[in-house]
């Protein structure tokens, strides 16, 4: 076998330049093997741009060059008892080299481990941090695994500067708190999500008082710098905006649109800690122009916020455990997820931030949303499914609100369906996927129908009759499928030029479509005995119809008929294969 | 990267001398010296790219005849190879090599340990650094065990970072393993 390579028998400066030859991650390597080449590579002076530690098991040590990634994973013994999990945070048994480098411009990756022996984390982290003239840990990221107590966490940062702390996923509130008062960053902390119920003002402010920089204004007209982790500055152009100056002569340029994202979430979320913080947004009235808020039922609840251009979604989720909770998941949810996101240009932008629900019910959020989005009704009420809450449920949780749109949707048993009309009145409209087969009667549907509502919506209405119809005091109407036919439609138009439905502007109707639909002879029944005048050809004419809630579109119609009322009001008439139009001018 | 080879042969107007450590002459195109910045910051202070100057043979005290020899197969190769540039710090050259090198380069420890050392002495950047990146290259995911192996470094910490072993001082230092090899006269630092 050839003897190694001397390496040390060569000229001083000759065994630098071998070292300055190696690329980072065989240097690292070499640091380790004796305290000649730890010094040969201490000289070398990197390039480091930063060097962070994250606690998810397995623990790991990020050291990121301009050119290479390294990750030195320390790795958990493979035993698996309670015993050598702490040990791993102190003493692994491998450690793993990742390393990630750009070569002749392309990304190569190159990984090597070994057995450890005596060297614990702390004293990995110590030595980088020699050899790199790299005197702190510029993030610190710490995560809900329960591998590590904070204690073993902070004993293993104990006296190193930790420039920025992180939270991610899952850490307790008292975890929180506890990492909070243990390690103090110095420039910077970054929460995933608020600890809410272990929030107090004073226990929070000491934290919020530390002269921290997370932002850092640029002077530059119309573009500013915005941090994207510790040292990672952005810069980012923006048009608009106002300039403002404080007492002191300090300029700056307020932008609603570019701040609006990235405070929205830091103001629901700060809303909620305290009842002095809650008021203090509720004051700040940022959000004036939310348009809707939805209230969706589904397997979980969710509550939807429209602020154009953003969309805010609350999602409540159930227990996982056992089915006699399910009534609690509507009142009292275990999880919140939150999530925001906006369309910008071609993509979409979003964040998504959960938390543990402490003693706030969904009704609770429901009344604390619309209280600080100066939002006083609940726009569409969106009932999906059945299974699991049951109807009465619904309406104790929308009690006493306005709810002005209620969507069933045809999942929903035609009981059930029959609860939720009885029990919830909507203001505005409601919007029906299919009409109750088997419980209806005219008695019992005619109640929903008469209330002065602004749109109709069903979908399929097989049992609908020509009775029905005239008792829908609503200004629009769109009904999908019926089985009436143009005689029916005929009369229903011969009422209304007596008087009936006096509010609507807007009706399509679907007739039934039989083997026999004769296009002609439907339009001919459809206008028997009625006095009318045909369009002209190639005129036309348009109109307003909605779209949801508050969306109106405006079309255009051409080739139909216009017919009079009493009162003289002129009406066009058409139809268009088995669907029958009513429009007014 | 490979060039043509065209077959020139030196002529005293366009060539020197360099005499070896242990006597023997050779004569080397002046393009070839281009490559070595000793050899050629010694043409520019003698001015021996003159015709009108009379060229005395160079003594390279450090180089062996058989070191010399091996540098001139390099020389030669690369003639027409663009001048050396360090590459863009932020980016690294592939582990992988002409297989024109890698069979120049297949020689034993002592032989890559002596032409480093000439390659140093005489200042061709290009073989230094093509050595240079070949010695990281045998040592690239390779275990602590296996580069202390390759490199001969012996670890003179207290205690092994990888066993926990203690062990004893650094003696890559000593003689130990370097009997066979021929070494020529320590080099005078550059």
């Amino acid at each position: 076998m050839s003897p190694g390579f001397p390496l040390f028998r060569l000229p001083d400066n000759v065994v630098l330049s071998v070292f300055q030859s190696m690329e980072v991650i065989e240097q690292m390597l070499l640091s380790m093997l004796s305290m000649k080449t730890k010094k040969i590579v201490c000289s070398l002076n990197f390039p480091l741009r930063k060097m962070s530690l994250g606690t998810c098991a397995p623990c790991e040590l990020e050291i990121r060059f301009y050119s290479i990634i390294i990750n030195v994973v320390f790795e958990k013994s493979e035993r698996e008892d309670a015993e050598t999990e702490l040990l791993e945070i102190k003493r692994p048994e491998r450690v793993r080299f990742d390393a990630g480098r750009k070569v002749n411009y392309a990304l190569e990756s190159v990984d090597c481990q070994w057995g450890n022996g005596t060297f614990e984390v702390r004293d990995y982290i110590d030595h980088f941090m020699e050899i790199l003239n790299h005197d702190r840990i510029d993030e610190l990221t710490v995560t809900g695994d329960d591998a590590y107590p904070p204690e073993s966490i902070q004993q293993l940062v104990n006296e190193l500067d930790i420039r920025q702390l992180s939270f991610s996923d899952w850490v307790s509130d008292d975890n929180v708190i506890t990492y909070l008062n243990a390690i103090k960053p110095t420039r910077s902390f970054y929460l995933d999500r608020c600890s809410l119920f272990d929030w107090n003002h004073t226990r929070m402010s000491q934290f919020f008082v530390q002269n921290l920089d997370y932002i850092i204004p640029d002077e530059e007209e119309r573009t500013c710098m915005r941090r994207v982790g510790t040292y990672e500055e952005r810069t980012e152009t923006f048009s608009g905006g106002s300039y403002i100056r404080r007492n002191d002569g300090t300029e700056a340029i307020v932008h609603a649109e570019y701040l609006r994202f990235h405070l929205i979430l830091q103001e629901m979320l700060l809303s909620m800690l305290s009842m002095r913080s809650k008021k203090i947004v509720c004051s700040l009235n940022l959000l004036p122009e939310c348009e809707e808020i939805s209230l969706y039922k589904y397997a979980s609840c969710h509550l939807l916020f429209r602020l154009y251009p953003f969309y805010i979604s609350l999602r409540f989720e159930k227990f996982e455990k056992d089915a006699e909770r399910e009534i609690v998941e509507i009142e009292r949810p275990e999880r919140v997820k939150f999530h925001l996101s906006r369309i910008v240009g071609n993509r979409d932008e979003s964040v998504n931030y959960q938390w543990e629900n402490g003693i706030f019910k969904v009704r609770d959020y429901i009344d604390h949303f619309m209280e600080i989005l100066h939002h006083d009704r609940i726009d569409q009420l969106y009932v999906m499914r059945e299974d699991a809450y049951p109807p009465e449920e619904i309406q104790r949780l929308v009690n006493g609100l306005e709810i002005r749109q209620l969507t069933i949707y045809e999942q929903n048993s035609e009981d059930d369906m029959m609860i939720y009309l009885n029990a919830i009145k909507p203001t505005r409209s409601f919007c029906l996927e299919r009409s109750p087969l088997f419980v209806w009667n005219h008695t019992k549907m005619s109640q929903f129908f008469i209330q002065n509502l602004n749109l109709i919506i069903i979908g399929n209405a097989p049992l609908l009759t020509l009775d029905d119809l005239l008792l829908m005091n609503a200004s629009e109407i769109q009904i999908v499928t019926t089985r009436m036919t143009g005689k029916d439609f005929n009369r229903f138009l011969k009422h209304w030029i007596a008087g009936s439905n006096p509010r609507l502007r807007y009706l399509w109707i679907g007739c039934q479509l039989t083997d026999d639909f004769d296009e002609e002879q439907y339009e001919r029944d459809l206008l028997q005995g009625i006095d009318h005048r045909k369009m002209a050809d190639g005129e036309e004419r348009t109109y307003g119809r909605h779209m949801g809630l508050y969306e109106e579109r405006t079309e255009t119609i051409s080739g139909g008929s216009y017919i009079r009322r009493k009162d003289g009001t002129e009406a066009i008439v058409h139809a268009e294969e088995i669907f029958f139009h009513l429009i007014l001018q | 990267m490979s060039c043509e080879e065209p077959t020139t042969s030196p002529t005293p107007e366009n060539n020197i001398t360099v005499v070896s450590s242990d006597g023997k002459e050779f004569l080397l195109d002046l393009k070839l010296t281009e490559q070595s910045e000793t050899l050629a910051r010694l043409i520019s202070n003698f001015e021996y790219d003159r015709t009108d100057v009379k060229k005395d043979p160079v003594p390279l005290g450090n180089i062996t005849s058989a070191q010399m020899q091996k540098i001139i197969e390099w020389l030669q190769h690369h003639r027409y190879y663009p001048k050396w540039e360090q590459n863009d710090i932020h980016y690294s050259t592939s582990f992988t090599f002409e297989t024109w090198v890698e069979e120049y380069l297949n020689i034993p420890n002592n032989e890559m340990f002596e032409l480093l050392n000439a390659a140093n002495y005489l200042n061709i950047p290009r073989l230094f650094s093509t050595i240079c990146r070949i010695m990281a290259s045998r040592i690239t995911g390779k275990s602590a065990e296996q580069i202390r192996t390759v490199l001969n470094i012996k670890t003179d910490v207290k205690n092994d970072v990888y066993t926990g072993i203690p062990i004893q001082e650094d003696s890559s230092s000593s003689e130990d393993g370097m009997s066979e090899i021929s070494l020529s006269p320590s080099p005078p630092p550059i």
